[in-house]
């Protein structure tokens, strides 16, 4: 169990959405995709059109999690030339002129291998708030999760909906920030969210759970993030979709800023709770 | 039979590896997404109960027997060790002549009566060589369950016959061409595949890496061979052999035989890894010589890769051996200093497959002729009388396409 309380820009982020009675939009940005210019001019496009908290994809080799249009953003982006230290580049530049919150989402190994004590200390300098690895499940997480606390920085932990209502309990003493519910079995960006799929799920995750539940996996249109609202999760995490939208604007010779702005736009009309 | 466990004794006993972690020291455990978690916690609660379980080990032990062909020979090796200069005695531990032509079927026979006793009846595997993939579909026919295997397209065309094999025992193949589109593609995709069905279907991984209890489990279902080896050179010679080499791809084939001399501290453990085209070229297989600790594939382990923490696309001759990763187990065995871990190249494997063909009328797998060139490679610092164990992993059949391009034999 996590003894060191962390609190930071991410904490204030659900609190504000609480009090404005409205769910928060998180965006999966594979960091270099296509190149590590993009995703530069990206960022501030995604702040400034209501994105409330960033994932920075770091690209891995081997994505086991993903389907095959992150799949294909990673090879792409390491293809290209991207790395960590380039994403910590781009992270300390956006934290200059961008207070949203970003955590670095991506495979353990890329992590690890930098260490993890480096790897805090890094993240705190660029003013990012925490880390998601998708393959460092809660049981093997103790440690990164401390490391991580003593520069007041989150590790992100997912659920899932094969996670059996008795292992609950453990997600809620250890988990901080917010819990990424992966809202089907299977990897990203490859099935639709349905209301029925979901509301026993976020149901059951609520009865055991008190902080912040942020869906994600298959949300893309705003009616999918309408339903997860309606739902009642407390953010929604869109990716597939993003990289999807700015693979098209470039094939097809579109204003790139204005076609991820306006997509953006579109989902942040769906956050306010009806009730 | 058995001999008594050596007095100096240094090594932490076997029963305590893995620990409830599914760690060996600070390798191995569990490092998956969390939608595979609970599957394999209960796959590890449905091994324990099945391993303690005698009926499991009649049905598993009568299959091996009247199925498979088990025990298999020792053979000694007269020929080879006259032309290593007579000092030596040598014997192969013969799984090129389990069913399915190497010893991969130890385990997916394990593993698929195990599925059925989870009630499991769709079975998916990864294979390299084709060899896991024809034994998994093998053992999913005599049993009736629908099998699906994931290869890297590059290795569909590199053991053909393998694929037609597997095809004609009633599985679907489905080839990888992401990444690599070899035996670490293979892997990604079948994982991918189990986070949408883990809770229909069964994942029988084919080597003894991956997430706690694959590391466990196939190591046990591959253990016989190193038990039955034991004492069948104990019969023999009355004594246990000096070294005992072996081929490290995930390393099933090594830990099988390495096990079960664990505690006998005074037998050496050679795993022979791929060299590839040399260290030097950078296209190599040699994870434990080469590697730096990591996550990938569900455990922690030696692992190839870059300064960035990427994956390093391994290479080999020997499809079977083309991995980045290794076994978790064979990483502490190397980290304590249990075990000697050491390269072979391409051509050495080569040169050791023709050998062996002449001199012993067996044509082994490119795989297995790796841990023959370690043994010519050492023989000559070896003290007369010295006693060696090697295991003949799997036949050269299926590589014959692959020779062709490779040997001139006019
Ligand atoms: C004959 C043979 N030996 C060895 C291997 C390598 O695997 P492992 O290291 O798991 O024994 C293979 C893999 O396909 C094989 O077919």
């Amino acid at each position: 169990m996590t003894s060191i309380a962390v609190n930071n820009r991410l904490d204030t982020l659900f609190a504000k959405c609480r009090a404005e009675n409205r769910a928060a939009l998180i965006l999966y940005l594979t960091a270099g995709f296509p190149t590590a210019a993009h995703t530069r001019r990206l960022l501030p496009v995604l702040a400034e059109a209501g994105c409330d908290l960033v994932e920075l994809g770091i690209p891995f080799s081997d994505p086991i999690a993903d389907g095959p249009v992150i799949q294909r953003a990673s090879a792409v982006a390491l293809d290209a030339g991207m790395t960590y230290p380039q994403a910590l580049d781009m992270m300390s530049e956006f934290r200059r002129s961008h207070q949203t919150p970003v955590i670095f989402f991506g495979a353990y190994n890329p992590f690890l291998y930098r260490g993890m004590d480096q790897v805090a200390d890094d993240l705190a300098k660029a003013g990012a708030e925490g880390i998601l690895a998708a393959d460092l499940p809660l049981d093997e997480s103790g440690e990164v999760r401390d490391v991580l606390a003593s520069r007041n920085l989150h590790l992100v932990t997912l659920v899932a909906p094969t996670t059996p209502e008795r292992r609950l309990a453990s997600f809620a003493d250890q988990c901080t920030g917010f819990i990424y519910c992966i809202s089907y079995k299977g990897t990203t960006g490859t099935q639709e969210v349905t209301t029925d799929l979901i509301s026993d799920y976020l149901g059951r995750l609520r009865r055991h759970l008190s902080i912040p539940l942020a869906l994600g996996f298959g949300i893309k249109r705003p009616a999918d993030v309408r339903t997860a609202v309606d739902t009642g999760a407390d953010a929604v995490v869109v990716g597939t979709a993003l990289i999807e939208c700015i693979e098209k604007a470039i094939a097809e010779g579109a204003d790139l800023e204005k076609t991820v702005f306006d997509y953006v736009s579109s989902l942040t009309k769906e956050l306010p709770r009806r009730r | 039979m058995s001999l008594a466990v050596s007095p100096e004794k240094t090594f932490v006993p076997l029963d305590q590896r893995p620990d409830k972690r599914g760690r060996f020291g600070q390798f191995g455990g569990r490092f998956v997404p969390e939608t595979l978690v609970q599957t394999l916690m209960d796959l590890e609660e449905a091994y324990d109960k099945v391993w303690a379980d005698p009926s499991f080990h009649v049905e598993l032990d009568t299959l091996l027997r009247e199925y498979a062909g088990r025990p298999t020979p020792l053979t000694r090796a007269h020929r080879t060790e006259e032309a290593l200069g007579g000092h030596l005695k040598i014997y192969f531990k013969r799984e090129d002549l389990l069913h399915t032509g190497a010893h991969k079927l130890n385990n997916t026979l394990g593993q698929v009566l195990l599925a059925r006793r989870i009630g499991k009846k769709r079975i998916i595997a990864e294979t390299g060589a084709g060899q896991h993939g024809v034994a998994t579909a093998t053992a999913c026919a005599l049993f009736g369950l629908e099998c699906v295997i994931y290869m890297g397209k590059e290795d569909t065309e590199r053991q053909a016959l393998n694929v037609f094999r597997m095809k004609l025992m009633g599985a679907k193949v489905i080839p990888v061409t992401s990444g690599t589109a070899t035996l670490k593609d293979a892997i990604n995709e079948a994982m991918r595949e189990w986070l949408a069905t883990c809770e229909e279907t069964h994942y029988i991984f084919g080597t003894c890496a991956g997430p706690h209890p694959f590391p466990r489990m196939v190591r046990d279902f591959q253990m016989v061979i190193g038990k039955e080896a034991r004492e069948q050179i104990l019969a023999r010679e009355g004594r246990l052999p000096d070294h005992v080499i072996a081929c490290v791809g995930g390393g099933s084939n090594s830990i099988g035989i390495f096990h079960p001399f664990y505690d006998d501290t005074k037998v050496e453990f050679w795993g022979v890894e791929a060299e590839g085209k040399g260290i030097p070229s950078g296209e190599h297989a040699a994870t434990i010589t080469m590697g730096k600790v990591g996550v990938f594939h569900g455990s922690r382990s030696f692992v190839l890769q870059t300064e960035d923490g990427q994956i390093t696309p391994a290479h080999s001759i020997s499809a079977g051996l083309d991995y980045p990763g290794v076994g978790p187990e064979h990483s502490f065995y190397a980290e304590s200093g249990r075990g000697r871990y050491v390269p072979i190249r391409d051509d050495e494997a080569l040169a050791a497959l023709q050998k062996t063909s002449q001199l012993e009328g067996i044509i082994p797998a490119l795989e297995t002729s790796h841990a023959i060139a370690q043994l010519h490679k050492m023989a000559p610092e070896l003290k007369p009388g010295t006693l060696v164990l090697l295991c003949l992993s799997g036949r050269g059949d299926k590589d014959v396409f692959s020779l062709m391009k490779h040997i001139d034999l006019k």
